[in-house]
């Protein structure tokens, strides 16, 4: 078990190292220099050189790589062209509503995507199977940006029930950042939660048919016990494995979100970046939200071992 | 005894007739015609835009703003008094070339990386695929914003931008599958007969990993139109007042306090769109995976 | 209840049964008048080939049915009850703990996610309302009572760290957690080694003893019949075709194809030589034929053996046979 994780936790560091040496030659081939950025236009020749020496750009590539390297792993992502900030700061002031959407939207696709296909793979073939169906097949079809939009036509401005744009921080009250994160997060969740339903009806109708389900309600199993005990626990590890995929494809799906609902995430952060061309931003974010995935994947293998006893071995 | 024992070893027969059955096979579900329908309609939308869209799909009519639906304008005018129908229809243009773009390059890339590792294996495959693995760890947006940004926006660098972040994607199915043939066989019987490696790899390896190759590839095309709309609608991908469904749906997402439902009509054209990509591609994975069984 | 009545009592009763398989009317059912009574201390074989309704059978008296299989008309009671009119709330409450089952593959019949010790110790928590702690120190009670050295152990053990022998034990000691009163064991020694079938079946045969409750045992195995059962009762093609105690039917087999599943059984003593064969085989259900189902491949068939029912039951001898 140990090894096991050890192991694991290599390849996932080997993983995020490659995704790091591949981030710095993207950026590498960016057009304009970081020096002439940072200095400003107008300045001499002699300014930008010293800029570039004070960056370390006339080192070789391996020094540059290994000096950013170094400094990230201690937290310093370098400094942003743009608004000669540390890029650490702009990441962390904006991180909170990416990983409130985020967080509410996972919740919703595990607690909706389980409930919905245990019930549809409880009940084969009935109508509630087939609603179930049809609705994660118009889920996953759906952009989620569009959900999004229709979302704030319906709720926000002929229902007015809801607020259609911005994000306020959970500090300054439950109620009202629940208000701001609710919209954007069923939007960002559907899709999930359709593919989350859809793993799960497959694997409780799997696990139905296997002999152990048989034994347990010749034990005399109530049909509760029988899905408590015994389905969900054994239906659980394409259930989780489809989750983990689709959290990485949520994190993606979080950028377009926030544009939707004009909120001021990490994802709006790496869009205004990119038109600002301030690259060590759009470095770092990439880097972060590939360890975020790194780590889910690392969770999900390690849950295997606590679902199913005999993977631990 | 001698021609049976080597046709068995060898490739299972591909001509062309297997494809057309495949062909078949797909359209004979109504699933799969329907979808099919449905996406030929649009290749000929796309192809006869200026005969059938009632409008010039730039032109502006400041006097025309924001109407609903009419006998004159079927789906009404968008924020510079365009017709949204004939926007929709030029945007066609957009939906059908540059998935196959963005596909054709993942494609070009993955499938003889993908081929070349499983069929050597070995330390050229671990290193592939280690690359691989951790290129998949950045969310397939993410990966593209990235390159966008070192492309620069447009519909050009954006189809780029899906078609390298596809690749390793693709890379990692045309791998598996051919690990399986390299598995079954044959190849070494191939291989005995001092075939070169380019013939083996085109001859042998790629007819049989083209059934999970079309699969994906026809389930790409949907993430692709769904990652196109998603850049464009960020702003990064085609630039207004180009129509393409996402920069539309940008347009009409800008102004919906004013027209709340103008984000509709866009909106159901690429669920559709995607719905009948998916289909097709489970179609195809359920009627090559019947046609392996039997 | 006195020990003599308790003895005589029967606690299965299966009464002219028919299954029918859903979605084909018309065709014979998947199993038909089907009759066999079992009594509390007694062991009562069901045998025959596969695919001749045994399973299927023992299936229904548990109301375990698959979906596309319905009781169409005769009667089932188990310990008086009628299972065929009970509700799924009282069969839930009559498996496990009236009657017990033990199934063919032991591996799989263990819900691999959870300790052996967990499912040994479900039904007393179901039934009886045990705390798990309690019914837990039962399990490992059961464990060695069933034979299975350091059970403590055992009992926290997954299903996947014991052998095949040792999960058919634990499976057995869930099966008579609560002390049921019929245990149904459906080919309970078909998956495992030649070795370790004897020991389960010694095991069986000495828990039936030791609680008298009544044991159906179905199994395709004549060998397993010789040692344990008290009466045989013998399916072909969804009927039975002879019932008999065990002795009687080994010594004097009426019906052509108990004889012929005997004959084609080595047995010690005799000389070793080509041992015959049965031509032909068992009709897949929905085919089978009119008249005697056997009479295809009986080698005493005559014209009246080819239409019309066949009775099963006769003076004296219960076998489905015109000449026997």
């Amino acid at each position: 078990m140990v090894i096991r994780l050890l192991r694991r936790l290599g390849i996932s560091l080997v993983s995020l190292f490659l995704v790091a040496v591949v981030v710095f030659l993207l950026m590498q081939a960016a057009p304009g220099d970081a020096a002439e950025a940072l200095v400003g236009s107008d300045a001499t020749a002699a300014e930008v050189e010293a800029a570039r020496e004070r960056l370390g750009l006339n080192e070789p590539l391996v020094v540059q790589f290994g000096n950013w390297l170094l400094a990230a792993v201690q937290g310093d992502f370098g400094t942003s062209l743009y608004s000669d900030r540390p890029v650490i700061d702009s990441l962390l002031a904006a991180a909170p509503a990416t990983i409130s959407i985020s967080v509410v939207a996972l919740l919703i696709a595990a607690v909706l995507g389980v409930t919905a296909g245990t019930v549809a793979g409880l009940r084969q073939n009935s109508w509630a199977d087939r609603g179930v169906s049809l609705l994660a097949t118009l889920g996953i079809a759906m952009p989620n940006f569009w959900v999004g939009l229709l979302l704030v036509s319906v709720f926000a401005f002929d229902l007015g029930w809801l607020p259609a744009t911005g994000y306020v921080p959970i500090e300054q009250g439950f109620g009202d950042w629940l208000r701001h994160v609710i919209l954007p997060a069923f939007a960002l969740a559907l899709a999930m939660t359709a593919e989350v339903a859809r793993q799960t009806r497959g694997g409780v109708v799997d696990v139905l048919s296997r002999p152990y389900i048989l034994a347990a309600r010749a034990r005399g199993a109530s049909r509760g016990w029988l899905v408590r005990k015994h389905v969900l626990r054994n239906s659980a590890i394409p259930v989780v494995t489809v989750f983990g995929l689709q959290s990485a494809s949520l994190l993606g799906g979080v950028v377009i979100i926030e544009a939707v609902f004009g909120i001021s995430g990490l994802g709006t952060l790496a869009i205004t970046s990119v038109v600002r061309q301030d690259y060590p931003v759009i470095q770092a974010y990439v880097v972060l939200v590939a360890l975020i995935v790194i780590v889910i994947n690392l969770l999900v293998d390690i849950s295997y071992g606590w679902i199913n006893p005999k993977v631990r071995s | 005894m001698t021609t049976s024992a080597a046709s068995s070893a060898v490739v299972p027969s591909q001509g062309k007739r297997p494809a057309f059955r495949t062909v078949r096979l797909i359209l004979r579900r109504p699933a799969g015609a329907v979808s099919f329908a449905f996406l030929v309609g649009l290749v000929v939308t796309a192809v006869f835009a200026p005969v059938l869209a009632p409008y010039d799909p730039y032109a502006q009519s400041l006097s025309e703003q924001f109407q609903g639906p009419s006998a004159a304008h079927w789906l009404g005018t968008d924020d510079y008094g365009r017709d949204v129908l004939s926007r929709l229809i030029y945007a066609t243009r957009i939906v059908v070339v540059a998935p196959v773009v963005a596909v054709g390059i993942a494609v070009l890339l993955g499938l003889p990386a993908g081929l070349l590792a499983g069929y050597l294996r070995g330390r050229f495959d671990a290193v592939l695929s280690r690359i691989a693995d951790a290129l998949l760890s950045i969310p397939a947006i993410v990966a593209a914003i990235a390159i966008v940004a070192v492309l620069g926006p447009g519909i050009g660098p954006t189809m780029i931008a899906i078609g390298l972040v596809f690749a390793p994607r693709l890379y990692r199915i045309v791998r598996g599958a051919t690990l399986t043939v390299v598995e079954e066989g044959y190849i070494d019987a191939a291989e005995s007969i001092g075939c070169s490696t380019r013939r083996i790899l085109w001859v042998h390896c790629l007819p049989n990993v083209l059934a999970p190759l079309l699969v994906q590839v026809t389930l790409m095309m949907g993430f692709a139109l769904l990652a196109e709309a998603g850049l464009s609608f960020l702003g990064l991908g085609v630039q207004l007042p180009e129509a393409s469904w996402g920069s539309m749906l940008k347009a009409a997402a800008d102004q919906q306090f004013r027209a709340p439902y103008a984000v509709v009509p866009p909106g159901v054209c690429l669920t559709l769109t995607i719905l009948a990509l998916n289909t097709l591609g489970d179609v195809v994975r359920d009627v090559t995976a019947d046609r392996k069984n039997s | 209840m006195n020990a003599t009545a308790a003895r005589h009592e029967t606690v299965l009763s299966v009464d002219t049964l028919r299954l029918d398989l859903l979605g084909s009317p018309g065709q014979p059912g998947l199993v038909e008048d089907v009759s066999f009574q079992v009594r509390a201390g007694e062991t009562v074989a069901l045998i025959g080939e596969s695919g001749c309704g045994k399973s299927i059978t023992s299936l229904a008296v548990l109301d375990l049915l698959p979906p596309q299989v319905v009781v169409a008309s005769g009667t089932i009671s188990v310990a008086g009850e009628d299972v065929t009119a009970a509700t799924a709330r009282r069969m839930d409450a009559l498996r496990g703990s009236v009657v017990g089952s033990v199934f063919q593959d032991p591996m799989s019949s263990l819900d691999p996610t959870m300790t052996v010790g967990a499912q040994i110790a479900e039904s007393r928590r179901l039934h009886l309302r045990e705390p798990r702690k309690v019914a837990l120190e039962r399990a490992v009670e059961l464990l060695e009572l069933v034979g299975i050295p350091n059970p403590r152990a055992r009992a926290a053990a997954y299903p996947y760290e014991l052998s095949g022998g040792m999960q058919q034990r634990a499976l057995i000691a869930a099966a008579i957690a609560c002390e049921p009163r019929l245990l149904i064991a459906d080919e309970p020694t078909t998956a495992l080694d030649v070795t370790v079938q004897a020991e389960i079946l010694e095991l069986l045969a000495d828990l039936q003893q030791r609680t008298g409750m009544g044991m159906l045992l179905v199994t395709h195995d004549l060998g397993v019949v010789a040692g344990i059962a008290d009466r045989v009762v013998v399916m072909y093609a969804g009927q039975t075709v002879e019932q008999a105690p065990t002795e009687e039917l080994f010594a004097n087999p009426a019906h052509p194809y108990t004889r012929a599943l005997l004959s084609s059984v080595p047995q010690a003593g005799r000389r070793l030589t080509a041992l015959p064969i049965i031509p032909g085989r068992v009709p897949p259900a929905g085919a089978f034929p009119a008249g005697c189902r056997f009479h295809d491949r009986c080698a005493f068939a005559e014209a009246r053996c080819l239409d019309g029912e066949i009775p099963g039951n006769r003076a004296g001898r219960q076998s489905r046979c015109h000449q026997a």
